[in-house]
């Protein structure tokens, strides 16, 4: 099965390092890619998005702004979204879980952080999902 | 300087000083080259399809074949020569879209998710990759310097390893 998620920064050196994150994961994906907001929103509005990372500090439409527009879509309001942003005051954090958002990162991460991240909001609403984990067997081991 | 042919489902590791390792019209494949700086160890497969694992009962297996059975032989095969995880640097290349214009095997992309897969497993992180795209490779690395030449297109592009 594959899964397609929505990058959303506007920084594309982080797009890159998130998309070879994301395919080492070992699940199919595919990448969608957004440097905005808006640009994000018309991409949601065509495409069947599994799951949309978003960074907040963005210009015009922040990624705040970006959540709120999602849930307030009635089409889109129970997508997964998680935050993967510099910004990590409290105030802020609790802000963003009122609207529901399935998880959060703080850069700087470890790829492991983002991969194990996604991969659990991504088993939370998708029963079928199995990740590969380095305990999962023997084989391939060296 | 002699040089190694690497054939698409088939391997080869040197340390034989003046010599090269290099794989021809690389497209849809994966070669994936690991280099030892100091044990000036060179290693480079080439296979064809992503995953093996379900086909080992198979009479003419071959392992080299597929990106799943092959990572690790490679790798393991370094070891014998005193090389470690760690000593060896990945790069990867190929895992383009050729024939298959439409994509719909989507073979190259395939490739690469089982490297990928098999690289995160086991902790490893590739140097450099230069994959996708739609044209065909040419690698090859020297030996004594480690150093890569990489013909893709028209273009022709020199790696330092290490």
């Amino acid at each position: 099965m594959a899964y397609n998620i929505l990058i959303v920064d506007d920084s594309e050196a982080m797009r890159v390092v998130i998309k070879k994150i994301l395919r080492m994961t070992g699940l199919e994906i595919l990448v969608l890619e957004a440097g905005s907001g808006s640009e994000a929103l018309c991409l949601l509005d065509e495409q069947w998005v599994d799951m949309v990372l978003t960074d907040i500090h963005m210009p015009n439409m922040s990624g705040v702004e970006l959540i709120e527009k999602i849930r307030n879509n009635q089409e889109l309001q129970k997508l997964p979204v998680m935050v993967v942003s510099t910004e990590g005051r409290e105030d802020f954090l609790a802000k963003t879980q009122k609207l529901g958002v399935a998880g959060y990162l703080k850069k700087p991460f470890q790829p492991t952080e983002l991969r194990n991240a996604i991969l659990a909001i991504l088993e939370e609403n998708n029963a079928d999902i199995q990740p590969t984990t380095a305990n999962d067997d023997e084989d391939g081991d060296f | 300087m002699s040089k190694i042919v690497v054939r698409i489902s088939d391997m080869a590791v040197s340390n034989t000083i003046g010599s090269s390792i290099v794989t021809y019209a690389l497209g849809s494949c994966l070669c994936l080259v690991l280099y030892d700086k100091k044990l000036k160890l060179a290693a480079m497969l080439h296979s064809l399809l992503p995953e093996g694992k379900d086909k080992t009962s198979l009479p003419d297996f071959n392992p080299f074949k597929y990106v799943d059975t092959a990572v690790p032989l490679l790798f393991k095969e370094c070891y014998k020569f005193g090389a470690t995880k760690h000593s060896l640097k990945a790069y990867a290349f190929g895992c383009a879209t050729i024939r298959d214009a439409a994509n719909v095997m989507n073979i190259g992309d395939r490739n690469y998710t089982a490297l990928q897969k098999i690289l995160w497993k086991n902790n490893v992180f590739l140097e450099q990759e230069f994959v996708g795209g739609t044209t065909s490779r040419t690698v090859e690395i020297q030996i004594d310097d480690g150093l890569i030449l990489l013909k893709q297109g028209n273009s022709a592009i020199t790696i330092q390893t290490g």
